[in-house]
């Protein structure tokens, strides 16, 4: 199905529930009627979108969005399979708790991917703070899956993410893998200050030059093995990763030092 | 049937349906590389005393890290043996070696075994696990910190269904030339065939050996049939002038890879001064691969 938003938001959309495995099936008459949070009141996803059928949705239902859907919350929230593609802004939470499945946006907010366990989430251009990171109260972030960041993303990238990698191109913000449980995060062309703060397990792998926070050592410097076998499944400049050495810093001395961050050494 | 003058006998060889798996070792360089093979695939001949029959495949250029890449083969009877064995193996002889790292390669990935995820526990806490999407698959690699950086496993492996004890056994007339004849195969198959190990030493076996024996504790003895030493005091299948007799033994990955070694390296042994080739059997009672060295030729040789 492809939704086409009828006018630019102003105010918050909840398009929690508006997925793949759940308009699986439906008629556009009962994609339309379906009810979505617009501020604070209820109305008919129909009132927002002018829905219009691809032709297979009745056994693969994937979702295309066209418009501005920065204010949009929670798009694809808890997604299990199949596949969204938002032409624009995909809004905050985007994918958050997705378990499987794949989101393709230009941008998104805040939050993106949060606490996801599963999936494939794609970002064509920027994404705001705490991607893949875990909210607030929750012990865990994203447990699994991967995001791919195109540009830019903003601080406190893979906050306690627990497993799964999280690929950014373009420059990181601060705090990035902070409190760190496990996982891999991938950056490319610089990554903001305190990386790898608190962090317990888990690797940060850069291209920039690093300023970690005062629990990092500087460890070796090495050739890993795994860095040439995980290149070839990435998704940025693989280029960057392949045959080369890295400084390898070991830390968060504070939380027992089995976190690393790799920086690349040209 | 004649090849090059050689008589082929109309007979069959036996084979065993095992379970093997492939492992791929790479290194900072090639050398490094093939000892480390050389060192894992070590006293592998026979599943009758060794834990698992190995080899080396030759021409692998897969390489997962891009790095200089050998190929190896494992056999055994069953996946608890042969996990046990490569895991040994893997530990000893691979980890050990300077910049190695041990990855798999295709198989049913149904059935597997684990090394990386039983090698693990050499890092003593201080291990990492990666998890990278593969293919359509959730791939687990171990990474050990070693001395001189890291040593990277796969924590499973698929295995494959496959035949083992695929042979045929070359008769020479004069001395050195049923030898000559079975390097010239060994070399062919080597060249020719993908999927298959020959895993004696230099891929020949003198001492052939029979199910059982006059002492019960051994399960095997030497193939008194084929030595020439005992003709005429035994039920001999050599004929007359023949002086020497050497077995080749094909692992393979599957059926079609065995047959495949075997018409090859027939063919390559088929040399001036070889009597006759044949092959090693036992009734057809114990394994249900048999490779029919008439049928095998046929298509190439007509008799």
């Amino acid at each position: 199905m492809i939704l086409e938003l009828r006018h630019p938001l102003t105010i918050p959309l909840d398009l929690e529930g508006v997925l793949p495995e759940a308009l699986r099936g439906s008629t556009i008459r009962d994609a339309a009627m379906r009810a979505v949070l617009h501020g604070n009141r209820n109305i008919e996803l129909g009132e927002l979108f002018k829905i219009t059928p691809t032709g297979h949705d009745s056994d693969q239902c994937d979702l295309t969005f066209e418009g501005d859907l920065s204010h949009a919350r929670n798009l694809g929230m808890g997604m299990r399979s199949g596949q969204i593609t938002v032409k624009g802004h995909a809004g905050w939470h985007a994918g958050a708790r997705m378990t499987g499945g794949t989101l393709l946006c230009e941008n998104a907010g805040h939050w993106l991917g949060a606490e996801m366990s599963g999936g494939h989430i794609h970002v064509a251009s920027n994404a705001g703070d705490q991607v893949g990171a875990a909210y607030g109260g929750s012990r865990k972030g994203m447990s699994g899956g991967r995001i791919v960041i195109h540009g830019s993303a903003g601080n406190e990238l893979g906050l306690r993410m627990r497993r799964g990698i999280i690929e950014v191109a373009g420059p990181v913000g601060r705090f990035a893998g902070a409190s760190m449980i496990a996982g891999t995060i991938v950056t490319g062309t610089s990554l903001g200050a305190y990386a790898g703060a608190g962090m317990k397990r888990g690797t940060i792998i850069t291209a920039s030059a690093v300023q970690p926070s005062a629990g990092f050592v500087a460890s070796c410097k090495f050739r890993p093995p795994f860095l040439p076998v995980l290149s070839k499944e990435l998704f940025i400049d693989r280029t960057v990763f392949e045959g080369v050495t890295v400084h390898c810093l070991r830390g968060d001395l504070i939380t027992g030092g089995r976190g690393e961050i790799w920086e690349i050494l040209k | 049937m004649m090849i090059n003058g050689v008589a082929i006998v109309d007979t069959f060889a036996e084979a065993f349906t095992m379970t093997a798996v492939r492992v791929i070792v790479t290194a900072a360089s090639l050398e490094w590389a093939q000892i480390a093979a050389n060192a894992a695939t070590g006293y592998g001949a026979s599943v009758i005393g060794c834990d698992t029959e190995a080899g080396i495949e030759p021409h692998w250029a897969n390489s997962p890290d891009g790095r200089p890449a050998v190929s190896l083969l494992f056999f055994a009877f069953n996946r608890q043996s042969l996990e046990k064995a490569v895991v040994n193996r893997v530990a000893q002889c691979i980890l050990t070696c300077p910049t190695t790292a041990v990855y798999s390669a295709n198989g049913d990935s149904s059935k597997k075994i684990r090394i990386g995820g039983n090698l693990r526990y050499f890092g003593d806490g201080w291990q990492i696990s990666k998890q990278i999407d593969r293919n359509q698959e959730t791939v687990r690699f171990w990474r050990i910190p070693v001395m001189d950086g890291e040593f990277l496993c796969e924590d499973t492996f698929p295995t494959i269904r496959s035949v083992g004890g695929g042979n045929f056994i070359i008769l020479g007339t004069t001395p050195g030339t049923a030898l000559a004849a079975a390097e010239a195969a060994i070399a062919a198959i080597r060249q020719k065939v993908e999927g298959v190990i020959m895993p004696f030493p230099g891929g020949i076996v003198r001492s052939g050996s029979k199910v059982g024996s006059k002492y019960p504790k051994l399960i095997a003895s030497t193939n008194d049939a084929f030595c020439p030493t005992l003709r005429g005091v035994v039920k001999s299948e050599l004929p007359a002038e023949t002086s020497e007799a050497y077995e080749i033994v094909i692992d393979g990955v599957s059926f079609d890879s065995v047959e495949n070694a075997i018409r090859v390296g027939i063919v390559a042994a088929c040399i001036p001064g070889v009597r006759q080739i044949s092959a090693g059997n036992y009734g057809g009672k114990l394994g249900p691969h048999h490779f029919q060295l008439h049928k095998i030729l046929e298509p190439e040789f007509r008799r």
